[in-house]
Order: C-alpha cells, then structure tokens, then sequence
C-alpha cells in the first residue's frame, strides 16, 4: 500500500485573509488538501466555523494556549496582566512559560476550546492538534489524550521543536489513541538559485517522507497576504507559496502518485473489540515436547514478522537447555505460549499469541504466569529485549518493565532492540 | 558616495500589490515607485500618490492597454509584438502611455522602466528615447532579461543608450523568483559588495500583498509578499547602509554624486 500521507491547512481563522486563501486552496482542481486545523480564538475564529460547517472536509482543532485569548473565564497561570496568553518564542523555542501553566488551567481551556469547536462547527473535531506542538509538554499532553479519548479522535503525533520527543509519542501509543508518526512542517524553502525548484524540491520531499514508516503528516500554511496578517503573524509571505504548488499540475500528478492521501477522519479508532473470552475457560499448562507442532503454528499466526521461523530441532535444543515453556488452552485449542530461557539469568524468550485471539488479555495471562514461574525459580529479576518503537514496547511497559539499554542492530542494519528489564519483589 | 535607488515595480497593478507598495515605501527600504497605467489598480493608484503626496513616481511602460487586451502580455506576446510592428506604431503606444501619466499625475514620470525590460530590444529602445530625451528623463539599463531570467548584459542597447546622452545607473540588481529569503539578501549584499565609490546602482523589487485577484492576474504572487517583507527587515537595510550606500532616488541620484 501507498504511504499514507495526511495534507493539513494550518491556522483556518487566523484572520480573513487567511480564511479566504485556505477556501480558494481546497475548491482548487488542484488542492491535494486533506485536513483543515481550526483555531478557535483568534481574529478570524467565528468566520472560519461558520465556513467550516458546510465544508465536507475533515476539521480538526488546534488548541491554542500561546498566543491571543483564552475562551474559558478563569485561567489566571496562563495569561498576563491583559488577559492574553502569556508568549512563547518560536525562533528560538522558548516555551518556558509553559512552566507558570498549572495542568487544571490548561484542562479548563481545553475543555473550552473543545466546547466551542462542537457548538460552532455543529460536530465534534476530526482530531485534537495543538497550533505549536505545545501537547509535546507532559503537562499538555496528558489532559489532551483524555479528552481525545474521550471525544474518541486521534491526535497528532506530540513531537517537540518539530523533532522527535519519544517519550510523549510513546505514551500517546500506550493509551491506545490514534496517532501520526511523522509530521513534517511545510516546504519551509525551496532550493535551487537562491530557493526556487519546484519539480526538485518536490521530489526531494517525496523521498524523505517515503522513508518514513508510519503514517506522516504535512502542515502547509495557507493563506492570502494582507496587511492584518503581517501584523498577527511571523510566517506571513510564505503563506502564498502553495498558490504557486497548486498551479503546477505536474507536481499534483507527483504528489497524488507518491502517496495515498488520507484525513485524520480516516484514522478515528474503531470500537474496541469485545472481550468474548472469559479467562475462566483458558488453562495455561507447562508445555511438553508434545506441543511444537503447536508452537510453530502459532507464532505463523501472531501477525507480526519474524526474522525466522521456529524448527522443532531448534525447540528441541531450547528444551535440552531446560528453557521452560507454558502453552494457553481455550477449548481444547492451543492459542497461546510463552517461554524463559534461565541458563545464566532470566530473559522471556518466546511470547505469542494466536492472531484471532488477540485482545483477550492471554498475552498478559501468559506473561503473569511466566513471572510467577521466574520468581519460584529464585530470581529476583527478569529482562528481555524487543523491537525498538513496536508495540511490543508498549505491552512491556504495562507490565512494569523498565526500559534499560538497547541493543543496536540487533535485528539488522539500523534495527534495534530495547532492553527491558522488572523487578520482581517490588510486585 | 554610493547611490542606490530601490525600485518598487507594478505600482498600479492591482490594489492589493498597491497597498504593499505604499507600506514598503513609507516603512521601508523602497525610493521610487513605477506606475503602470492602463491597468487594474491604476486609478487606485494614482489616488494613492495624491494622498500620499508622493513625488518619486516614475512610468512602469507596458505598450498595451490592459483593459483591452482583458490580460496582461508574457514574453512571447512581447515578442510577437515586436516582430509585427514598426518603431512609430510602438512610438505611438508609448506616447499614448506617457500623456496618461502626465494627465493622471498633473506631472512628468522621474523615470522610465519599462516591463521585462523590453527596451533591450532596440526597435523599443528607439521608439522610447524621443520622448526620454524630449523631457530628460532616466531610464532603467536595458538589461536582457526579456530572453532569460538573468540581468544579462545587452552591450548594444546599453551603448545606444549611453550615446544618447541619458541618465541610467551603473548597475540593476534584482532576483524575482526565489522561496529563499536569506539567501536572497546575500545575494543582493554580494552584488552591492562590488559597487564602486562614485557608481549608481538601482535594485527593483516586487513588493506587493497577496489576493485572490493577483492569483488571476500575475505569475508573481508570494514573491511580491516576500518582496515586501525584504523591503521592511531592517537588518537588510542597516547591512547595505553598512556597505557605504545611500538610498536615492531616480531625482537626486546623480546631483547627490
């Protein structure tokens, strides 16, 4: 499949100018457009949701707490003695401010914004975006993933500065919410005599966001130039540069055949899947050299790659060795095994569960009763490895591993794994 | 002494690109406005120098009527021009030119610029300096751009030119196109860098704000917001007075010399 790639239109209501530029951008035959990111509390706010409405594009919310008004009455740590929010910098990023904000004011005006967007716009936000990256704050985010989980939409991904921020983007990840991996901020400039190769430039930035896994997010800000803008905004002129994108067909014909273009609508998460299975009926038995037919066969059905494939002459040396494995039973069906290899200290090993049985909590049933077994053994710690940023992390973390080094290219070229470690008497 | 004028061009063009004239040249680095008629924002424009009482406004020469021709002339339609006619039926469109301005503005233009260039081809040029030298009126160097991008330089306009004993500066700098702001400005300061004591120089620019109409009108767009950014940054002005310059006009280049 294409690489999906969300196209956002930063700041609708901005102001006028910029509300009537990010129109004439998306009825544009031209407009590879997906996404329109709503402010709700500057200049151009009440005009851009009064538009918003009829539009069938996917709106998201871009919570704003660094520059104009907050809509909420009673924020006192956020503002100065006017009433507006206190400044950031974003030339030489300096969000210290953020410091003075206490978490239940942010709350509040989140609560605020969100109000807003649903009265005026009549719908809820396709996502929950912040104008500067701001949720890349731990005080930010964590009131930003509860309300997106509550609103049940995704978020952007929480990078800081533009760049990487593992541990924010990790969390989103951990609590389940949709999310970006990769947001990259406009064309920014050109290149080519002194910056002006579109067909290049363009090839360049297909390139680079191909590479990236996941699912990326570009932000162009858009936007007619008038005399109101320059005062409300630093980015001013370069909001006229995707008119000449536009225009320029054979760079749509690129861009359209480069990438699968998607909204955040098209990530909202699906319901959660029913726990059908009671844990009363899963028995988890120590394994015997009986059972590797059915471990071969379950980890072909655990839907994530594997650099190889279990042979039964290789369990039978991990048998020898005396790693010990434990297999999950529903209705007389294997589904499910874990394993620790105990020859110098405690390291899970083997972990998986039938594909069509995920999200029953047997993995986790699986790893309590592998820990129960290490520590019986007389260790008081058991580590373990897995692919760096899989959700094999996340399913660690859960379980109250400690992240404690990693392994370069312990996969391949530029593959890593985390090392995780637990203690066991603290449980 | 090093004089430099900075030129803002398509004045009249509509009444957005007007607008950021104006701010570009009473806050900022901008001297001399070129107006072009039969256009737009003409009227808008001229409106503007009166309530501005602006005096360095010179004649931005398109040899067409806008209003007319329902568009404005690319290159090639230059070219065609000038290939199907003779010097008085070009010296006819330029005279009509001129008399407009003189009956908008009440005054005669500071100087004469035409679009793209285009006296660089001489049958223009020929058709242009009757009435440049009726009046002594400078005229931007005929550099070659209506073939290429570049300022290349045009020896045989620009000898014409000098021999008929008209005022043009020693050098033109400008970059039209480009997404690149910093490395615009070094541009521009590299080439000041190589001006002589006692050289005039102009730069032109296309400072202008952005609207749905311009979209329909011109192939310039965000340049001309970025033309009007440049215009306004005040490092950029501090480095060329640094250089050794003083901001002129197209009036008083040559007697502050």
């Amino acid at each position: 499949m294409a690489k999906q790639l969300i196209v956002t239109a930063h700041d609708f209501g901005l102001c006028s100018s910029v509300n009537d530029g990010i129109l004439y951008a998306i009825k544009h035959p031209n407009s590879f457009i997906t996404e329109i990111a709503l402010l709700p509390n500057a200049p151009g706010s009440n005009e851009a949701a009064r538009l918003a409405s009829s539009l069938e594009q996917s709106i998201s919310l871009s919570f704003n707490i660094t520059t104009f008004r907050p809509l909420s009455s009673h924020v006192p740590t956020l503002v100065d003695e006017e009433g507006n929010f206190k400044k950031v910098d974003i030339i030489t990023w300096n969000f210290s401010v953020l410091e003075q904000f206490s978490e239940e004011d942010i709350r509040r005006e989140l609560d605020a914004q969100v109000d807003w967007f649903i009265e005026h716009v009549g719908k809820k936000p396709s996502a929950l975006l912040s104008r500067k990256n701001e949720h890349g704050d731990p005080k930010v985010l964590i009131p930003f993933i509860e309300k997106a989980k509550f609103l049940g939409i995704p978020v952007r991904t929480p990078v800081w500065q533009w760049k990487e921020n593992y541990g924010a983007q990790s969390y989103v990840t951990q609590e389940g919410v949709p999310s970006t991996n990769t947001v990259v901020l406009s064309f920014l400039s050109w290149k080519g005599p002194n910056g002006y190769n579109l067909e290049k430039d363009m090839e360049r930035f297909i390139k680079e966001v191909t590479e990236q896994e996941g699912i990326s997010e570009l932000i162009v800000p858009v936007g007619f130039v008038d005399e109101e803008l320059f005062q409300l905004s630093a980015v001013n002129w370069e909001r006229a540069q995707l008119f000449s994108l536009l225009d320029n067909d054979e760079i749509y014909r690129k861009l359209t055949n480069s990438f699968h273009l998607i909204s955040y609508r098209d990530i909202r998460p699906s319901p959660k899947k029913l726990k059908t299975i009671s844990h009363n009926s899963i028995h988890i038995r120590p394994a015997n050299k009986n059972d590797f037919s059915s471990f071969i066969s379950i980890q072909k059905h655990d839907g994530f790659p594997h650099a190889y494939s279990l042979q039964k002459s290789r369990l039978q040396k991990l048998f020898d060795r005396g790693e010990l494995f434990f297999i999950a039973i529903y209705q007389d069906k294997p589904i499910g095994f874990v394993s620790v290899d105990c020859e110098i200290r405690a390291r899970i090993h083997f972990l998986c569960v039938d594909k069509q049985y995920t999200g029953n909590g047997i993995g986790s049933m699986l790893m309590k009763t592998i820990l129960q077994e290490v520590q019986k053994q007389g260790y008081h710690t058991a580590h373990t490895f897995v692919e760096k940023k899989s959700s094999k992390e996340v399913f660690l973390q859960k379980h109250s591993f400690q992240l404690i080094g990693v392994y370069h290219n312990r996969y391949g070229p530029n593959k890593d794994a985390t090392i995780w470690e637990i203690q066991l008497d603290k449980k | 002494m090093k004089n430099l004028i900075i030129v803002a061009d398509d004045f009249g063009l509509t009444e957005c690109v007007n607008k950021g004239i104006i701010k570009a040249y009473k806050e900022g680095v901008v001297t001399e406005l070129s107006l072009q008629l039969f256009s737009p924002g003409t009227e808008n424009a001229v409106q503007l120098i009166k309530k501005n009482a602006i005096n360095n406004v010179g004649i931005h020469l398109l040899l067409y009527n806008w209003l007319e021709t329902g568009k404005n002339f690319h290159r090639d339609d230059y070219v065609k021009l000038f290939s199907t006619s003779t010097t008085q039926d070009l010296q006819k469109r330029a005279k009509r030119e001129f008399d407009t301005f003189q009956k908008l503005t009440g005054k005669l233009p500071t100087h004469i610029i035409p679009q793209y260039n285009i006296h660089g081809n001489l049958k223009v040029l020929d058709a242009i300096c009757i009435y440049a030298k009726e009046h002594t009126i400078p005229m931007r160097i005929p550099r070659a751009v209506l073939i290429k991008e570049h300022l290349n330089e045009n020896y045989a306009a620009e000898t014409f030119l000098r021999r008929s004993g008209l005022r043009t500066t020693k050098h033109l700098f400008g970059q039209v196109l480009g997404s690149n702001l910093d490395e615009i400005k070094k541009y521009f300061l590299s080439n000041l860098k190589t001006v002589q004591d006692g050289e005039i120089s102009e730069i032109y620019l296309h400072p202008g704000y952005v609207d749905k109409q311009l979209l329909l009108l011109s192939s310039l767009r965000y340049e001309r917001a970025r033309d009007l950014t440049l215009s306004l940054d005040k490092n950029f002005k501090k480095s060329i007075e640094a250089l050794g310059f003083k901001f002129s006009t197209y009036t008083n280049a040559w007697q502050n010399n």
